[in-house]
């Protein structure tokens, strides 16, 4: 047990089996997270024909449209915010009338068929029903008024309003006219061009078109079809919400295809998303897969038998990344690697499936959310190779340790994934050793 | 599933009519469960022998992330359901946003899908103060509302501002007040008087209780008179029994979803192929 308050307070992985047992280093986060208001905005600001109505206190309303405009002025989207602020009459008697006058204003201006309206906390504490309310002004006024949630005080972060305003667009959702095939759509994606993933180049294989992605600059005009695609390709689990809601009104099916980092699960969604092409025949499926995957296996099998030998014993300090925190790290524990301590801001259903064959591996400390301040200290007891995650590089490089910050591997899905990870670590294990050997000349040098 | 909500003035006899009621449709052979919505958390004494069961909210403190359905969800010996919402002690903290945590809490447990109630009653407090205290009539919890009154003034008034409230959320299609229970305080022309105000609430007497020491005996047993006294030996039971039947040959308003009712089922074969898998 190391003499530092710091993890003293973590628990090990074998201590916690829910996100509610593990213990955050600090009470206060650096860098901290962000509200929901935060994820509904990030997900809807690219729908180029839609407005927002941000319902609260004069701060939430000011933060959103500092926040829109911060991230620029692409298709006019911070000139589509408009705030419905609250004052203390409306707590005390409810906020409908007002909210009923502004969304009439807003159809008099004639612009916008939709309107997202976005609660925040205040509204949410009094407790007015939104739903009922916005259920009326929508057949009064003909325009469709899809409703987000976004309570602080029921979240820690901005996922919730991320997840809720996707779950959201099914509110604008049509029943289809006819339904294409070979299509899906790409639900959840974030992280840059989809395009030159693996999984781009196996739709492409199979024949399958992507319709629609969300969330993207996609119109109102194609938002209203997406339920005439075959199936929803779910690649982030934040879009796990909408694609469940989409089964229940639609019987639209799913496959959730995430960054997995495990060779089988990423075969077993492949084969999922065959099913498209061969609904009825489990071998040519099988046959469409492993025709796709035979090269790229052996290379990464390659790869993995090369990891194993240079990476087998070092050690890291997981912050945060676009994977799934357990399932990163039992992928480099499978190779030899050795996980210390896990940042972890949610254990979701895949997750806890990966615990225990985890510790069969390691037990490394759990900490809560990424919090760089209190880790000043732990990085001196447990002196990783490595910090997986957002840090000053030049700090820990005084520590010997090796930042790797992967979020250009967002963008990746399948084995290229697991390969362009091996890659970065097998490059990463080269500077590693070579700032050590430095680190050791300069400790030398002190001693002369 | 039929959804009642029971309103009324407080101490004007929801949790007796409700307590009382429930054993009268569980005597008939329904599955009832009756969920006290008063942070007093005292609806459901009468069924559970004169004790108070734990409450959802209290739960949630104590037991977190670990809380399941049998810790809030108790049977009785007339074979009723009870839960109780609970709420904050008096003068602290936000009853109204408590009671929306907890029905969002039995939401989140399946509750309903677990026990598969023929009937829910929602035994509510006194006044719709607030947007909280609302919840049972809207969010498609309750379809019908039954309030219950006196002909007392003050409970007539809290009976026609129960009936506004339910009118605010008509439009939506949500619940609708579908009678009055007459509980009798034996004022004089009480029923004549109460008639004269249906008008203004908007609605019918469906059952008139009359004051009577059988349900006082049985509530200092902790029971209710299904309890207390044998079939045959009880005015009361018959009251009730005819309030449960009435209620039971009630139209019930159709349910609005506002999701499509009519999924599409051109993918079945893909959708059937992927939960093989799964």
């Amino acid at each position: 047990m190391y003499n530092n308050p710091y993890l003293q307070r973590a628990k090990k992985l074998s201590q916690v089996t829910r996100i509610e047992d593990v213990p955050a280093l600090s009470a206060a986060n650096f860098p901290g997270s962000h509200c929901p208001l935060f994820g509904a905005l990030l997900a809807l600001r690219q729908i180029p024909d839609a407005a927002f109505l941000v319902v609260g206190t004069d701060e939430c309303t000011f933060y959103s449209k500092s926040m829109l405009h911060g991230f620029g002025h692409r298709n006019h989207v911070d000139e589509r915010c408009f705030s419905l602020v609250l004052d203390e009459k409306d707590v005390s008697f409810g906020c409908r009338d007002k909210l009923s006058a502004a969304l009439h204003e807003l159809k008099a201006l004639g612009n916008y068929p939709v309107v997202f309206v976005i609660s925040t906390c205040v509204v949410e504490l009094i407790g007015d029903d939104l739903e009922s309310i916005l259920a009326g002004l929508e057949a009064e006024l003909e325009i469709k008024l899809p409703l987000i949630h976004t309570e602080h005080f029921k979240c820690e972060n901005h996922q919730p309003g991320l997840e809720r305003s996707l779950e959201s667009l099914c509110h604008l959702m049509e029943e289809p006219e006819e339904i294409e095939s070979m299509s899906v759509n790409l639900i959840g994606h974030r992280h840059g061009d989809f395009e030159a993933s693996e999984l781009a180049a196996f739709l492409k294989h199979a024949g399958i078109r992507v319709r629609l992605v969300l969330p993207s600059e996609a119109p109102l005009n194609e938002l209203k079809r997406a339920s005439e695609a075959a199936l929803n390709l779910v690649v982030d689990a934040t879009g796990l919400a909408l694609a469940k809601r989409m089964e229940e009104r639609f019987d639209f099916p799913y496959v959730y295809f995430d960054r997995f980092l495990d060779p089988e699960a990423i075969e077993a969604a492949y084969l999922e998303l065959a099913t498209l092409v061969h609904p009825d025949d489990e071998q040519a499926a099988e046959s469409l897969v492993s025709e796709f995957l035979a090269k790229k296996k052996s290379r990464l099998q390659l790869l993995e038998a090369q990891a194993r030998e240079r990476l087998a014993g070092r050690t890291f300090i997981y912050g945060n990344t676009p994977f799934m925190p357990l399932n990163f790290c039992l992928y480099l524990a499978k190779l030899g690697m050795i996980p210390q301590m896990v940042q972890v801001r949610n254990l979701g259903p895949k997750e806890a499936e990966v615990r225990e064959t985890l510790l069969t591996y390691a037990d490394p400390y759990l900490s809560k959310n990424a919090n760089i301040a209190p880790l000043q200290t732990i990085y001196d007891c447990l002196k990783p190779d490595f910090y997986i995650g957002h840090e000053f590089a030049a700090r820990l490089r005084k520590k010997g340790i090796i930042v790797l910050a992967c979020d250009r591997l967002g963008k990746q899905f399948g084995l290229q994934l697991c390969e362009g990870l091996l890659k970065l670590l097998l490059d990463s294990a080269d500077a590693s050793d070579a700032l050590k050997a430095e680190l050791e000349q300069v400790q030398l040098k002190e001693c002369v | 599933m039929r959804k009642i909500a029971i309103y009324g003035k407080g101490g004007i006899g929801k949790s007796t009519t409700t307590s009382n009621l429930s054993a009268a449709l569980a005597s008939l052979g329904q599955r009832v469960l009756q969920i006290g919505c008063d942070p007093k958390a005292d609806s459901t004494k009468n069924l559970m022998g004169g004790a108070r069961i734990p409450t959802v909210l209290d739960q949630i403190i104590a037991k977190g992330a670990e809380l399941k359905l049998e810790d809030i969800i108790f049977e009785s010996n007339t074979s009723v359901l009870c839960c109780e919402a609970g709420g904050p002690a008096p003068g602290v903290g936000c009853a109204g946003r408590g009671i929306i945590s907890a029905f969002e809490k039995l939401e989140e447990l399946k509750a309903y899908e677990t026990y598969k109630p023929d009937i829910i009653l929602y035994d509510v407090l006194g006044d719709v103060v607030c947007g909280g205290f609302a919840m049972p009539i809207r969010g498609g919890y309750a379809r019908e509302v039954y309030i219950v009154s006196s002909g007392e003034m003050m409970s007539l008034y809290a009976a026609c501002n129960i009936s506004k409230a339910i009118d605010n959320f008509k439009d939506r299609g949500y619940a609708r007040l579908s009678g009055l229970i007459l509980n009798s305080k034996n004022i004089e022309n009480e029923e004549t008087i109460v008639r004269q105000a249906l008008p203004e609430i908007g609605t019918e007497i469906i059952q008139v209780i009359p004051r009577c020491g059988e349900i006082q005996t049985a509530e200092h047993g902790g029971m209710t008179v299904f309890e207390a006294f044998n079939e045959g030996d009880s005015k009361m039971r018959e009251v009730y029994l005819e309030l449960a039947k009435k209620i039971l040959a009630q139209e019930v308003p159709e349910e609005k979803s506002a999701a499509s009712d009519k999924p599409t089922s051109r993918r079945q074969g893909l959708a059937s192929a992927l939960r093989r898998g799964r």
